[in-house]
């Protein structure tokens, strides 16, 4: 009996986890699960499993475990079914559920306790976030090491057996693979023994030496971006950022935020002050009592939290996820102690927990009601636009009617590939309704321009689907006539030198396109749509071959309409390579430009007699 | 502690049952269009069939007669046969009607067909006329053509209608010399 309701106690968070969150099983794939899943691709086409797996990202990060190895492994088995991929997230989550429930049990002493603070932690608006994104996985597994390590090292020092300080290195280091988060584990697991098991402070040395080493490491091979939204901000910023995770972790001010035209909205500002006073005074009255315990509640949140607060401008409510445990395992046994206290403070923990469940479900119920519907019109557009594809082999498709919501978080990390349609853009002038974020994507290198789509066409090489519709609805003869004859359309502004479409601006001196690229040789020249705003400049990006960087630094003259040349220098060898030159105003409103490149040697590729001297991609003004 | 599992219960089958909307599922097949009707050399404005070729700046069909325009009009037409040696005629069919000549006194029509610009004409009283332009071989080369047609001024949205209006047009096309 005893053993039964033991099981109780652990099966309880898990069956609320899937009563609750089983419709996310069915969410499809979103933003950067198309840049994951396209590394499947690579794959296909010969690329090294290791690089893929280790290459870092261009955010910085490296996490072969929860990134790199699950899309790729589940593209290669389940294709497109993002049904397996949701089910492992969701088992590793109930196995987490597990651990907190067995780690609460452990520090509190109260199955009560334990069960109530997983199911805290589990419908935390932060947790829901995570949940609710397969690309998210990397936060969910990171739990499961970090749980698993930390259930470890409170075996080991429970029982003094070296068995479970090993099991928590395995844990710890496999933790790396998932996550950068794993880094701060001996912080967690330092401050424990300094508050709980002094004895054992001095096995926790080492785990801090092996993240300073990983720290290092990191930072050298992928060294974070000096702007944008990954940026690092250190200040008093990262206070504010502080109170607003705070808040957030409450659940009050995301309900605010969803609901915030409700007239129950201010039911968020209740709840974050009723958790906020309830958690601080049951840590007060604790501190009383000279048990030390809250201190380390409350330090699992910060710690876990400190390394994202730098991100001043990337704030996600999933970030939450491992800190959010910390409060969670307070708030559990605070509501189990009240609970068997006197008749007054049972029922304020209840109206407390009542108040905090009733906003964080209503919370994570949007948050998944509002992934199911923007994954599922990805679907529609992703596995549309496949079937469009099918129907019109190695045609160009041009998309019209693309929203701003489902180009974010679609149309911008390129899912088309996955579906076998290699070559789609938007529709000349259907970026109007998006609205631009440099920081994230050049909006304009999403769009065909009118000529070449024009081109196109007329040479029936291109269609275009009206993908507002619940169905890609093909809309070709209309678009095309709507458009008029090339020859009246202006050059493009920008042109992939490597797509055959934009030959008619591609000038003398260059070799014939091949796979995506274009090959120059001593000098090229090409035509591009002249500038319209004050500010704009030449952007050119290309590669260089080791080869060319024999004899040394290469360098490139960039002239443009006969003006002096720029010069840069090249260095890095088998990379690319991006610059951006300024234009002269007196530019402004020219029909078009004459861009010419020059570099100062060539050289022949083995078993060729062409002179090569770089390779290029994107050429544009903006 | 016994009285908490049943409230626990509770509350998470309400949950269940609050999420409980089987998540919506489409199949994901295209609408293609239909088979290709060939471009016409003449566009009669009351044909929904051809409405494909007037590209920009039509409005609704009206009466089953006829529609009016924006201030800027196009129309994609196929040349007739042998129109890239001879030529052709440009012929549009409109009324300007009454309440545009008492706003704004004349307007005049211009007509553009690839880089041939045509001559302009001016209708100052209302009534129904045929704008009639020889159109160069050279503009008429390929299969589709495209003609714009600009209005000098055009009743603004608001003062007569919602829409900006221009003329009105009963049909438009391109007869061989």
């Amino acid at each position: 009996m005893k053993r039964a309701l033991r099981a109780a106690w652990l099966a309880a968070p898990v069956a609320v986890f899937l009563a609750f969150y089983w419709r996310g099983l069915f969410i499809w794939f979103a933003q950067d699960d198309f840049a994951w899943l396209n590394l499947s691709l690579r794959f296909n086409e010969g690329y090294s499993l290791w690089r893929l797996a280790l290459e870092p990202a261009a955010q910085g990060t490296i996490r072969p475990l929860s990134e790199r190895l699950f899309f790729i492994g589940f593209h290669q088995w389940f294709g497109l079914d993002a049904l397996p991929y949701r089910a492992l997230i969701y088992l590793t989550q109930a196995a987490n559920l597990l651990l907190v429930t067995l780690i609460a049990r452990r520090l509190t002493g109260s199955p009560l306790a334990a069960a109530v603070a997983a199911i805290f932690w589990t419908l935390n608006a932060g947790v829901a976030a995570s949940l609710s994104w397969t690309s998210t996985y990397n936060q969910i597994l990171c739990c499961f090491f970090i749980l698993a390590a930390f259930l470890f090292f409170l075996r080991y020092t429970e029982t003094g057996e070296r068995r479970y300080y090993a099991a928590q290195w395995l844990a710890f280091l496999a933790g790396f693979g998932a996550l950068e988060l794993n880094a701060a584990y001996p912080a967690l697991a330092g401050l424990y023994a300094l508050v709980r098991a002094k004895r054992y402070l001095a096995s926790t040395l080492p785990l801090f030496a092996v993240s300073a080493v990983y720290a290092i490491l990191h930072q050298t091979v992928s060294p974070k971006p000096a702007s944008g939204p990954y940026a690092f901000h250190w200040g008093w910023d990262m206070f504010a950022t502080l109170i607003e995770y705070v808040k957030w972790m409450a659940g009050g001010v995301r309900f605010q935020e969803i609901f915030g035209l409700h007239r129950l909205d201010w039911l968020g500002w209740l709840t974050t002050v009723a958790v906020g006073l309830a958690l601080a005074a049951f840590l007060v009255l604790r501190l009383a009592h000279r048990d030390w315990r809250p201190v380390f509640f409350a330090g699992w949140f910060l710690i876990f939290l400190a390394p994202v607060l730098p991100l001043r401008d990337h704030f996600s409510g999933y970030y939450l996820t491992l800190p959010a445990i910390g409060p969670a395992l307070l708030g559990g046994w605070a509501f189990a102690s009240a609970w068997q206290a006197r008749r007054g403070r049972r029922a304020a923990a209840v109206v407390v927990a009542g108040l905090y469940l009733g906003v964080s479900t209503a919370v994570a119920h949007a948050t998944l009601s509002w992934q199911l519907v923007r994954t599922e019109q990805a679907r529609r557009l992703v596995l549309g636009i496949g079937r469009a594809q099918a129907l019109h082999q190695g045609k160009v498709i041009l998309l019209e009617g693309v929203s701003n919501e489902i180009f974010w978080g679609c149309v911008r990390d390129r899912p088309f590939p996955l579906v076998g349609a290699a070559h789609v853009y938007l529709a000349p002038g259907s970026t109007r309704a998006i609205e631009p974020h440099p920081e994230l994507a050049e909006l304009s290198e999403y769009e065909l321009p009118a000529r070449p789509a024009a081109r196109l066409l007329r040479a029936g090489e291109a269609v275009v689907y009206d993908v507002s519709g619940r169905r890609p609805r093909n809309v070709t003869r209309l678009f095309r006539a709507s458009l008029g004859p090339p020859e009246r359309l202006p050059p493009a502004r920008w042109i992939d030198a490597g797509k055959p479409w934009f030959a008619d601006q591609i000038g003398p001196g260059w070799h014939p396109e091949e796979r995506g690229y274009r090959w120059m040789g001593r000098q090229a020249e090409l035509r591009l749509g002249g500038p319209q705003k004050p500010g704009e400049v030449l952007y050119i990006a290309g590669f260089c071959p080791a080869r060319q960087l024999v004899q040394g630094p290469l360098e490139l003259r960039v002239g443009i309409e006969g003006g002096e040349p720029y010069r840069v220098r090249l260095t890095r060898p088998d990379a690319g390579f991006e610059f951006r030159f300024p234009l002269a105003p007196e530019l402004m409103g020219k029909e078009s430009v004459l861009v010419s490149l020059e570099v100062e040697r060539t050289f022949v590729a083995p078993g060729e007699n062409r002179q090569l001297g770089l390779a290029f991609g994107i050429f544009a003004i903006r | 502690m016994r009285r908490l599992i049943p409230l626990l219960s509770l509350w998470a089958a309400g949950m269940f049952l609050t999420g409980c909307r089987a998540p919506e599922s489409v199949p994901v097949e295209t609408i293609e269009e239909a088979p290709p009707a060939p471009l016409a050399p003449m566009v009669h404005a009351a044909d929904p069939k051809a409405a494909f070729q007037l590209v920009k700046g039509f409005y609704e069909i009206e009466q089953n007669a006829w529609r009016w325009t924006a201030r800027e009009f196009s129309v994609t037409l196929r040349p007739p046969a042998r129109a890239d040696e001879k030529g052709a005629v440009l012929r549009l069919k409109l009324t300007v009607p009454e309440p545009v000549i008492a706003k704004l006194k004349s307007v005049q029509l211009s007509a553009r067909v690839g880089e041939a610009a045509l001559e302009p004409e001016t209708y100052s009283k209302p009534g129904e006329y045929i704008y009639a332009r020889d159109v160069p071989a050279s503009a008429l080369g390929g299969d589709a053509v495209t003609v714009d047609f600009s209005l000098d001024k055009a009743l603004p949205p608001g003062e007569v209608d919602q829409r900006e209006l221009g003329i009105v047009v009963t049909s438009v096309g391109l007869e061989l010399k």
